[in-house]
């Protein structure tokens, strides 16, 4: 259940985002990538989440090379939620049959059963378009809840708690407790001290990845 | 372009939306319209002005009835056409837009993000909206404005050549607005609002996916957004159909309401002939102002010009179903 990404170059038409990078992790480890603001981390992020595909070089995610079988093994979490304008539960399941007591589940790991329990329309709560109708950190809170929800074994974390108030960090910071439990997470950010709790952190330069710690 | 490139790409376009042997069927049916219209018209003069010469009452009553019938069948076949004609349309403009976003949905995240979103909307849209006035819309608002004019011009014609003529045909006029405007135009109002509404609602669906495109792709939602994208278009398409039907009832009222008062304008005009108070080339010329040739030959240009506005839609609409997904 590793990542193996060898030689991977990706560019966006002249401009060389992600040059010649190879990296493995074992299943459970948990990495940092640390890098600027337009060093290619989030290109990175979806180039292992199976969302771009790779210009030279692999990548394989718990077997998978190809990106729509990548994608079935990862679960991300972003510094913006992307929520559907749908309600809280099919934001969650994104249309699949789940069952109500694992939508439950995935709420209470995510911390939003006591929200969700308060409001009329409970899970069928409309969420807005964007998120409008909810507040940042219960946004968030239900990305996590639908990430939870796929039970993939790579979970993908992009800034997922800097948009987020010292607050609000901390019910998010549960939650990506629970969804990251015995998984294999890659964070990425600008900041040193969101990758606390790391196995190893990397350093994205100028494209290349070196390690930093 | 030339024409041939024109009909290449309105083939691709029809090819693309499905049922053309539906859509040439419909065509011919609506074809024999004008012709039927023009005979039954023609043959009414012909035979009437006979009678009224012999000055055989019973004569005329005949032809009058035989008129009627003749009138009231081609009311009820152009009624008829017309409608199934306009839901054909409905459904056609719907399964136009659903493939193109269907097409748009299949294409990689590279591909998406390649262009703005504002662009992805107009071809969804606009490009659809303009593609689609190829059959949805027929005439525009310079046909409107000269139409205004005729109607104008013919009426002080009439007033002047004969009151008692024009009070006939305003008699027929005035219920003709007055029907539109209660059953046609003001429900037309409402379901063009609702259309909007929906639209607001699909517009809002369809954003969905290239605004959260990459949650959709990565937890596969793009069949559960397609879902919600195919249910408001039916919002939209059943607010259509009630539009449609409206314009059934108003092309269906047009020939109904025009021709019933050609003949009670005949009927009078016979009697004030043989009273003496017409003459029959008067009633002749004003019979003829109600129509004209300038009619048919406004709506051809009108026509002409849809389809020159409409290629610009169908070529974008072509463009973006020949995206070939990179994935």
């Amino acid at each position: 259940m590793s990542i193996h990404i060898e030689n991977l170059s990706y560019a966006f038409g002249d401009r060389q985002i992600i040059r010649d990078i190879s990296l493995h992790i074992e299943a459970g480890e948990r990495i940092g990538i640390i890098g600027a603001s337009g060093s290619g981390k989030s290109t990175l992020m979806k180039l292992m989440a199976g969302l771009y595909s790779p210009q030279s070089g692999f990548i394989e995610v718990c077997g998978a090379k190809r990106p729509e079988e990548i994608r079935k093994n990862v679960a991300m979490v972003m510094q913006n939620p992307m929520l559907f304008p749908a309600s809280i539960k099919e934001n969650i399941t994104c249309g699949h049959p789940v069952s109500d007591e694992l939508i439950w589940q995935a709420c209470e790991a995510a911390r939003l059963t006591e929200w969700i329990a308060s409001l009329p329309q409970k899970l069928d709560s409309f969420v807005g378009e964007r998120g409008s109708k909810v507040s940042g950190g219960q946004a968030q809170r239900i990305a996590i809840a639908r990430a939870i929800a796929k039970a993939a074994p790579v979970i993908l974390l992009d800034e997922a708690t800097s948009a987020l108030d010292a607050d609000t960090a901390g019910a998010v910071l549960a939650a990506l407790e629970s969804l990251t439990k015995g998984k294999t997470v890659i964070s990425i950010s600008h900041r040193l001290e969101t990758l606390t709790g790391c196995n190893r952190i990397y350093q994205l330069e100028g494209g290349k990845l070196v390690v930093y710690i | 372009m030339s024409i041939y490139k024109k009909a290449g790409e309105m083939k691709k376009l029809f090819t693309m939306a499905g049922k053309v042997r539906l859509f040439i069927i419909l065509t011919i049916l609506r074809c024999p319209f004008d012709p039927l219209h023009t005979a039954i018209h023609a043959a009414f003069l012909q035979y009437a002005f006979e009678a009224i010469n012999k000055g055989c009452k019973n004569e005329l009553f005949h032809v009058c009835v035989l008129f009627a019938a003749g009138t009231f069948f081609l009311f009820i076949y152009n009624g008829t056409v017309w409608t199934i004609y306009s839901a054909y349309v409905a459904k056609w403009t719907g399964r136009i837009r659903k493939k193109v976003f269907k097409h748009i949905c299949s294409l990689t995240l590279q591909q998406i993000e390649s262009g703005t979103t504002g662009e992805w909307i107009t071809r969804l849209n606009s490009d659809v909206q303009v593609a689609t006035a190829i059959l949805n819309k027929a005439l525009h608002l310079p046909h409107a404005v000269v139409s205004s004019a005729n109607i104008c011009f013919s009426s002080i014609m009439l007033l002047y050549m004969s009151p008692k003529i024009f009070g006939l045909i305003m008699a027929f006029i005035i219920p003709h607005i007055l029907v539109s405007q209660l059953f046609i135009s003001r429900p037309m109002s409402r379901y063009a609002k609702r259309v909007q509404e929906a639209i607001a609602g699909n517009t809002t669906d369809m954003n969905a996916f290239f605004t959260c495109a990459e949650a959709a792709i990565l937890y596969d939602a793009r069949g559960f957004l397609l879902e919600r994208f195919e249910k408001s278009s039916l919002e939209i398409r059943k607010s259509n159909m009630m539009i449609n039907r409206r314009k059934a009832l108003s092309s269906s009222l047009l020939p109904l309401m025009g021709l019933t008062g050609y003949l009670v304008v005949l009927l009078f005009g016979g009697k004030w002939i043989a009273a003496g108070i017409m003459t029959f080339g008067a009633l002749t010329a004003a019979l003829q102002y109600r129509g004209g040739v300038i009619k048919g030959l406004n709506m051809l240009i009108d026509s002409l010009l849809n389809i020159h506005t409409a290629m610009a839609g169908i070529k974008r609409v072509n463009e973006t179903m020949n995206i070939k997904s990179e994935e």
